[in-house]
């Protein structure tokens, strides 16, 4: 089953009826098992098919249940290895022999995603750091959890447990019409917005040729590097809304992936808005623990700024490696941590020479703040053409635009993208301010929710005679495959 | 008053929840008409943009009533016509009201004269002149045969009945041949159960009450607009098509009695203006077009259960065959053809410029082949086509 298709929310919306007709928490938790069961069974193609998965489940279980009563690093180690590896062959990494790869097709929907909450479930239980202790239906629910299998977003456990003992996450009029509305905004973006864009770099892809003039090749190689990033934010911010909209009607409340991420300032702000769930995950696994450790090791307070660097290039590495297991994704793991370390390094380097209040004021400029935004949306923009595109492309691209054409295309981006992301920061920020005081008054006539429903409606008549007229599919989540 | 809240804003989802919200009563009124006008102005800009984009004149001014064939041309008249998804054409009748550029008196150079009946797709309905089929066809003889072919186009928005009234017509024009372009939607409307030359057209009632709004909701331009790209796509148009019932049973064989007695009904017409046509020794050549869906189903080689896209041009065939008329089925021509839907007006379902260039090859091939009309067989052998 797709994921957002109408299969989808025909699915969803049925599921989330039967799961609120009655109050009990146990009601609830076994519909939503056997709607994740069902969901899950839409990906395969045979009972065969489920095993590997479901046995990598089942050893994560029984590691989070052991650590939880022995948490032993004896243990630990061994669990981690044997999730890691499992991890590695399921997911056919280029370094896993032939020899141990299983010999049959299997179900491998949303595994990475799985495998986050899985690890995490272990670390914590061998931290000592779960609440209590992890109950099977619990497990299956979390880890299955149908509105965030696919892709994300990756939720912790407490925040998830929380929807099964906290208090009831209230569901009225207003919330069904805000998860309805946030719905049909991720279909928009997935359908309309992201389908269109995919179009513009499609075009300008066989538009470029060496027979163009320098102008034509400089704006076709910017437009070529300019709307994937955007196409790839309504692509996967629209799925996010998309699920996030139907888990609320299950009470579940979804934790954000995106906040506006092309409006930061610098690149390490920019992963704290981008794939949330999965920068914070590695901050808190991976950076934080890497920091600390090398802080033990050398504790010279001069060093601290310089070791978190080191620790930033790791981490982001890590994030840009996990998307894939070709050299293309290890180069973009470099660039994203390279990105990072650069950007912090940056910021040592400012301070000392500025001092912090220097630096801060330099920061608040709005050119200077401009001018960033520019240069991070054109460094990621820069970065995505090893998520995207091959070495040979690659190649192409160079010998078709030539270095002169690259470079003044590159330019372009980042005078268009300090611009327009400036005046959408602007217009962002006046649009909060006035949530803001709505909020302190309680009366205050609001006609948003008139315009709002016109706005949905509008997104709703499009996308149905944009469905019926293409007769294609919806360009599937980017994110799937990871 | 609490508002909806907006997406990605848990900020005020958690101020507020722990109120219970009401919506104002009114909102339980304005809020689904506030949809509804978005939905009609939404419509509204659609066929506002439709009409821009796709302008169509569809009267043609030069037509006048006429009791058996519904309306013909007036002689000496030029028209401008256009459909939505086509582009303007310049309608331009002789002395004798037929849509050709040459006069109805008897050629001074003595040039072979082909008159063309039919129906609709035989006039070239909505086909610039210089790329309807016929044109293009006249062109190709005359350089293969290295002298003038003169064409008069006797057909129109007719019948099979009213294609028939014209043969008397067309034989005092002293033709060489007499050409017809046939299709499924030819046989649709056929006036009675039996074929009766010469009956006058019957008057039909104007559609009323819903089915008057049916047809003014169908022929909205933005309707059309949208349906020109949903019939582009086979995947969507076929299964479409299919559905039509009565319409689209030609493509099923055995044939529903409602389809037998057409291709009964056919046989006699066609016999009737054979015997005619044959007695004064004009050859009478019919090519079938196929519809749309029946040419997207060839060339996308589907293989649907109980469909087959031959049998109606095959049935058509032998009843043609059997009164000595010199046949061509396009059929198995789309079988090589990969974008059927570019040779046709996908809503007005009739030929575009590129489907009459397909016509024309049809009836020269019909006209020049082996089993073909003597006179044209000649102009292949000259040329070596």
């Amino acid at each position: 089953m797709n994921v957002p298709s109408l299969q989808f929310l025909a699915f969803a919306i049925v599921g989330a009826i039967v799961f609120n007709l009655r109050v009990d928490r146990l009601w609830g938790r076994l519909v939503l098992l056997l709607l994740n069961l069902a969901f899950f069974c839409t990906f395969l193609h045979g009972a065969a098919s489920a095993v590997p998965y479901l046995s990598f489940l089942a050893v994560g279980y029984l590691g989070v249940m052991l650590l939880y009563r022995n948490p032993s690093s004896l243990s630990f180690s061994l669990i981690l290895a044997l999730l890691l590896g499992g991890f590695f062959v399921l997911k056919r990494y280029s370094f896993v022999p032939p020899s141990i790869e299983i010999p049959f097709p299997y179900a491998t929907v949303g595994l990475s995603y799985v495998f986050f909450r899985v690890l995490h479930l272990v670390i914590d239980a061998w931290q000592g750091a779960l609440p209590a202790s992890v109950g099977p239906l619990s497990y299956a629910n979390y880890t299955l959890n149908f509105t965030a299998l696919v892709s994300g977003p990756i939720q912790l456990y407490p925040d998830y447990r929380r929807s099964e003992t906290g208090p009831r996450l209230p569901l009225d009029l207003f919330v069904i019409a805000a998860a309805f509305e946030r719905i049909v905004i991720g279909f928009f973006k997935v359908a309309i917005v992201s389908t269109l864009l995919m179009k513009f770099q499609h075009a300008a892809l066989d538009r470029l040729s060496p027979e163009l003039d320098f102008g034509g090749r400089v704006l076709d190689f910017a437009l070529i590097c300019a709307t994937y990033p955007l196409f790839l934010y309504a692509n996967f911010s629209g799925y996010t809304d998309c699920v996030i909209g139907v888990a609320r009607l299950y009470r579940i409340a979804l934790p954000e992936n995106f906040d506006w991420p092309f409006l930061s300032e610098n690149f390490i702000a920019f992963w704290g808005r981008w794939h949330i769930t999965l920068s914070n995950w590695l901050k808190t696994y991976v950076y934080t623990p890497l920091l600390m450790t090398a802080m033990r090791r050398m504790p010279a307070p001069s060093l601290e700024p310089y070791l978190g660097v080191v620790a930033y290039f790791v981490t982001f590495f890590l994030v840009g490696a996990w998307h894939g297991q070709t050299s293309m994704f290890l180069f973009f793991g470099v660039l994203q941590g390279g990105g990072v370390a650069a950007n912090k390094l940056y910021q040592v380097l400012m301070t000392a020479w500025l001092s912090r209040r220097g630096y801060r004021a330099l920061a608040a400029n709005p050119l200077y703040a401009a001018a960033s935004r520019g240069l991070t949306f054109t460094w990621f923009a820069v970065t995505m053409f090893w998520f995207w595109s091959s070495w040979d492309q690659l190649a192409g691209f160079v010998a078709t635009a030539g270095w002169g054409a690259i470079g003044a295309a590159l330019g372009l981006v980042l005078v268009a993208a300090a611009a327009i992301l400036s005046i959408c920061q602007a217009l962002i920020a006046r649009r909060d301010a006035r949530a803001a005081r709505e909020d302190e008054v309680e009366d205050l006539p609001s006609p948003s929710r008139y315009w709002r429903t016109m706005t949905t409606t509008a997104m709703i008549v499009i996308i149905a005679a944009f469905t019926l007229i293409a007769n294609g599919p919806a360009p599937d989540v980017v994110y799937k495959n990871f | 008053m609490a508002t909806l809240q907006p997406p990605g804003t848990p900020r005020s989802t958690s101020a507020r929840s722990g109120a219970r919200r009401r919506l104002p009563r009114r909102d339980f009124v304005i809020l689904p008409l506030l949809s509804l006008l978005t939905i009609l102005a939404m419509l509204g800009g659609a066929e506002f943009v439709a009409r821009l984009a796709m302008p169509e004149q569809s009267v043609d001014q030069c037509l006048v009533p006429d009791r058996v064939l519904g309306e013909r041309p007036r002689p000496m008249c030029v028209s401008h016509t256009k459909s939505a998804e086509g582009d303007w054409v310049e309608n331009r009748y002789n002395d004798c009201g037929y849509r050709s550029e040459a006069s109805c008196a008897t050629p001074a150079d003595g040039a072979p004269r082909l008159v063309v009946l039919g129906s609709s797709m035989s006039w070239g309905l909505n086909v610039p002149t210089q790329q309807t089929w016929y044109v293009r066809l006249a062109d190709m003889l005359s350089r293969s045969c290295g002298r003038r072919i003169d064409v008069q186009n006797l057909s129109g928005v007719f019948n099979l009945t009213q294609i028939a009234a014209r043969v008397p017509e067309a034989l005092a024009l002293k033709p060489a041949v007499a050409v017809m372009i046939l299709t499924p939607f030819d046989l649709e409307g056929i006036p009675s159960e039996k074929f009766v030359p010469g009956e006058a057209d019957p008057t039909r009632p104007d559609p009323q009450g819903l089915r008057k709004l049916q047809i003014e909701i169908v022929s909205a331009r933005a309707v059309v607009a949208a349906q020109h790209f949903i019939f582009r796509q086979p995947s969507t148009y076929v299964p479409l098509y299919l559905r039509y019932g009565d319409k689209a049973d030609f493509l099923r064989p055995p044939f529903t009695p409602a389809w037998r007695r057409r291709l009964a009904y056919a046989d006699q017409a066609l016999g009737y203006m054979a015997d005619k046509l044959h007695a004064a020794g004009v050859p009478f050549v019919v090519v079938f077009v196929p519809q749309e869906a029946q040419a997207d189903i060839v060339a996308t080689q589907q293989s649907i259960p109980g469909v087959d896209p031959f049998a109606f041009g095959a049935a058509l065939g032998a009843i043609a065959r059997e009164h000595g008329i010199v046949y061509n089925d396009l059929t198995p021509r789309f079988s090589t053809i990969h974008d059927a839907p570019d040779l046709y007006l996908n809503v007005d379902a009739h030929m575009n410029g590129r489907g009459n260039a397909l016509e024309a090859e049809g009836v020269k091939q019909a006209l020049t082949g082996e089993d073909g009309v003597p006179a044209f067989a000649a102009c292949l052998c000259t040329t070596g086509n």
